[in-house]
């Protein structure tokens, strides 16, 4: 039988290679800031981003890390943007706006901060309290779950959230 | 004589073992649960939009063991065998069973999320027949009839796990929304 393991990703974003910024007030609505990043791709609920517009996503594979990029452009195939397949697209684009994505290095899932995100000792910070924001990522029953957390992940309720539906039935590993 | 695993299964299953967003193909009692409530939702002036209904076992079998062999997450001699699908999955050597596999997992486009450790599922409620995925749209407040056909003014808001009134009007009918996926009912919650 085979044994279910229970991974949540949990990241606080280490920054040490990175010197830290002067915090800016960005008056931005969070939801239009944050996205899911998913290949070299991102869904927002932005629909007005601009080619050449600067992302940082937070990685969150197995070996996590910040990594910088740029929007190129809409994406519209699935062969750049995974969450445009067949079995997911229409899912996928009732609910975001998808942005090709020029990162300096390959990233499998994470979560985006379009702009000018302000780095704190730990990671980023979006609230502008001067705390790093904790960025998540599990498996529901046919998709994945993007949550950005102020306090403790899993409790109470984030203060950003994302889902990017699959189209095929996956092993939840989702707190309850 | 079973056939390796590789590109021939995914040609395979697209032309037999494809999934349905046909209402027809669930099951009883859920397949008329799920009409009533779509049919209230409809007379409300929603729009529903189903985009699954049924999904075939014999796909998910082929998306499991495909995506558990070609992430190296199991021997492909481990890999349980199904009815009607004659694979076979241990070409002889590990190497060869995975870049089979893999075949596989790059044509159903299963290579999301590529380091996760959970697997396409072998079982759902989709699976049985028992789960729907719709999106539910409408604009302002209507009001639905539940099932006692008492009329609820629900209030449209993006975030359908959120609208619990929807919910309440949904299980009315035996049709439960799981709140982690956006799209999801079922019978059961799950």
């Amino acid at each position: 039988m085979a044994t279910r393991t229970l991974m949540v990703l949990v990241m606080a974003v280490s920054c040490g290679c990175r010197s830290q910024e002067k915090a800016t007030a960005d008056s931005t609505p969070l939801e239009m800031r944050v996205g899911w990043v998913a290949g070299s791709c991102v869904a927002t609920a932005n629909n007005n981003l601009t080619a050449g517009s600067p992302i940082t996503v937070v990685s969150l594979d197995e070996k996590s890390s910040i990594v910088d990029g740029r929007i190129v452009g809409r994406a519209t195939s699935g062969e750049t943007c995974p969450a445009l397949l067949q079995d997911r697209r229409k899912q996928n684009e009732a609910r975001w706006s998808f942005y090709e994505l020029k990162l300096s290095a390959a990233v499998d899932l994470g979560i985006g901060v379009t702009g000018s995100p302000t780095f704190v000792q730990g990671g980023i910070d979006l609230t502008g309290d001067g705390a790093p924001e904790k960025f998540t990522r599990c498996s529901t029953s046919e998709g994945v779950s993007f949550r950005v957390w102020a306090g403790t992940p899993y409790q109470g309720m984030p203060i950003w959230s994302g889902y990017y539906y699959l189209g095929y039935d996956t092993e939840s590993n989702c707190p309850s | 004589m079973a056939t390796k695993s590789g590109i021939f299964w995914v040609t395979w299953a697209n032309a037999h073992a494809q999934n349905s967003s046909r209402i027809v193909d669930l099951v009883e009692p859920f397949r008329s649960d799920a009409k009533a409530f779509i049919a209230a939702l409809g007379a409300a002036g929603a729009r529903v939009d189903v985009t699954a209904t049924k999904r075939s076992a014999r796909r998910a079998y082929l998306f499991h063991w495909s995506w558990k062999i070609a992430l190296g997450k199991c021997p492909a001699s481990s890999a349980t065998s199904m009815p009607g699908v004659d694979i076979l999955w241990d070409h002889g050597n590990e190497a060869a069973s995975r870049r089979g596999a893999q075949e596989m997992v790059t044509g159903f486009s299963l290579a999301v999320p590529p380091t996760s450790i959970n697997p396409p599922s072998l079982t759902s409620n989709h699976i049985a027949g028992r789960a729907i995925d719709m999106d539910i749209t409408w604009t302002s407040t209507i009001n639905i009839k539940d099932k006692n056909a008492t009329n609820v003014a629900i209030t449209f808001i993006p975030d359908v796990n959120a609208n619990t009134r929807l919910h309440a009007v949904g299980a009315s009918y035996g049709v439960r929304k799981l709140v982690t996926d956006a799209p999801h009912w079922s019978h059961d919650g799950h």
